[in-house]
């Protein structure tokens, strides 16, 4: 069952007033505000879990190497969100604020292994204890450039996730790390480089 | 696109595409963040109730599991006890085991949003919805074996009162600790349970003293908030040296790196003008001493910060510079 058929399909079952708010965008904004009002504003909650779960389900995997890690990450930034989402003025901000959340949860992980792992360098990064599920891949991945692009520093590895997982342009980038758009292209082109160093060092 | 730029995308698919999510499993999810938003949402109605019914005697609420004991009946087991031998905790709590001194201050748990505070002479608190210092989720005494952090708990959510149990702790570094709670029984007192990381926030530790959250943000980043209600909550000043805690009650409290209030009162929010006015029980501040911000902004996407400027500041406090983020949000 492919992933966007299931999200298809749940987006589908649901013909609901929150879903429809969050597909108008900018343009959504006040119907946004009524609805965050109300109690129903849970559905919101609701909708937009749906429509962005996988996602950041993915960036989550992607930065840190772990489902389990990632399912915890984006728990934590869609009950962050839960606390949040009447200060916030619509469903892009919601979305924004979502990404960041994940990716500021992303960047607490890391930083909690490498105090706890140093001086090994930062590669495939497990739990505590593997279970069966935990989607870490093994060799494979080690010869990745994901793997690798895990080593970067900070901004770079946020910036390259953000243009290359999220597919943001380099607008919607800076706006999202809340960083200027030539601090995006920087560091864009700066983890570009030091991936193809690190793979020609390998080799 | 370069040829490095198209491996990498190719390898993020690679890894993406391996991220398969079930309606089964979208589902589970779901259920889970509605468990923990269900949770909070319980704790803050029984902060409610305990509010009322200060005065009534409750019976623990425990969760109990039935188990072998050595004679092969079941029995109920120790509540809130912590697995005290299994080598995998062991190996996790690396490090010096816990002291009034070492514990002393407030910690912020790693899951982004419980905190916790020692005080002397063996107060601990315990809470996840920015009242740290007015009305904690969990309050009670401590007492400490080896590595073993009793805890006996005597007010807060309806239905905590009178519970003990164990934590488990270890500090590796300085401003670092780690931790093992009970697993079960807790779960209408505590947001957190099983094992975990804490980080110092008073005294201060590197790791929070070095969040920034105002480098690369312009004066158009800062808007003014959207009602009084988005400065409820646990703030940090950035660089750390302070801690301020505005309640929905009114009442807010600022303490220093010695994890003690320094100044309390009572907040206002006019427009873009937050004011806190000293109350006569303020350590530092002469009752009636007033610290106003005006233009106060806030910046959200997902740490929040929070800063004005000090227009007036009778009672002369340091932190009347300083910029604040959300605890809560910290790493979030």
């Amino acid at each position: 069952m492919s992933t966007f058929w299931v999200f298809e399909r749940l987006s589908g079952m649901t013909n609901s007033v929150p879903e429809e708010i969050l597909s108008m965008g900018e343009r959504g904004a006040s119907r946004w505000r009524d609805a965050a009002s109300e109690p129903a504003g849970a559905e919101l909650v609701d909708a937009l879990f749906r429509r962005h779960y996988v996602s950041l389900l993915r960036l989550g995997v992607v930065m840190l190497g772990s489902r389990e890690a990632a399912e915890d990450a984006v728990q934590d930034a869609f009950v962050a969100l839960h606390r949040h989402w009447q200060t916030l003025n619509g469903p892009e901000a919601a979305e924004a604020y979502l990404r960041s959340a994940v990716l500021n949860r992303c960047r607490s992980w890391v930083r909690r292994q490498v105090t706890q792992r140093a001086p090994r360098p930062l590669m495939l990064v497990r739990e505590h204890e593997d279970g069966p599920e935990d989607s870490t891949v093994g060799r494979e991945e080690a010869e990745s450039l994901v793997a690798v692009m895990r080593t970067l520093a900070r901004r770079q590895r946020e910036v390259l996730a953000c243009r290359y997982v999220l597919e943001l342009s380099i607008t919607e980038t800076a706006q999202l790390l809340e960083i200027s758009e030539g601090s995006v292209k920087a560091h864009t082109h700066r983890g570009l480089q030091a991936l193809r160093k690190r793979i020609e060092v390998a080799q | 696109m370069s040829s490095i730029e198209e491996r990498l995308a190719r390898d993020i698919s690679a890894i993406t595409g391996g991220v398969v999510v079930t309606e089964s499993d979208l589902v589970n999810a779901r259920e889970t963040l509605e468990d923990r938003i269900r949770v909070k949402r319980r704790r803050d109605r029984g902060r409610t109730l305990a509010v009322i019914a200060a005065a009534a005697v409750v019976i623990p609420i425990l969760g109990v599991a039935a188990y072998q004991t050595l004679d092969g009946s079941e029995s109920a087991p120790p509540v809130n006890s912590v697995p005290t031998s299994p080598s995998g905790y062991d190996a996790f709590l690396k490090g010096s085991a816990p002291t009034p001194d070492l514990l002393e201050g407030a910690w912020r748990v790693d899951n982004g949003y419980v905190l916790v505070r020692f005080a002397a002479p063996n107060v601990v608190s315990f809470d996840d919805t920015g009242r740290l210092f007015g009305s904690p989720g969990v309050q009670g005494t401590y007492e400490i074996a080896g590595d073993v952090i009793t805890v006996s708990v005597d007010s807060g959510l309806a239905g905590c009162a009178g519970q003990t149990f164990d934590m488990r702790a270890s500090l590796p570094k300085p401003g670092a600790m780690r931790f093992v709670l009970p697993t079960a029984g807790l779960s209408s007192c505590m947001s957190v349970a099983g094992r975990g990381d804490m980080e110092k926030l008073l005294p201060t530790s590197n790791s929070v003293a070095e969040f920034d959250i105002t480098t690369d943000t312009t004066k158009a980043d800062w808007s003014p908030p959207v009602n009084a209600a988005a400065l409820h909550g646990d703030w940090m000043a950035e660089g750390g040296g302070y801690l301020m805690e505005i309640n929905p009650s009114g009442s807010y409290y600022v303490a220093d790196e010695s994890g003690e209030p320094i100044d309390d009162g009572q907040w206002s929010l006019r427009g873009t003008d937050l004011t806190l006015t000293s109350s006569a029980t303020s350590r530092d501040c002469a009752g009636g001493d007033r610290l106003v911000w005006g233009d106060l902004g806030q910046f959200i996407t997902g740490t929040t910060g929070m800063r004005g400027t000090s227009v007036q500041n009778t009672c002369g406090g340091a932190w009347a510079s300083k910029v604040w983020f959300l605890l809560p949000d910290l790493g979030s």
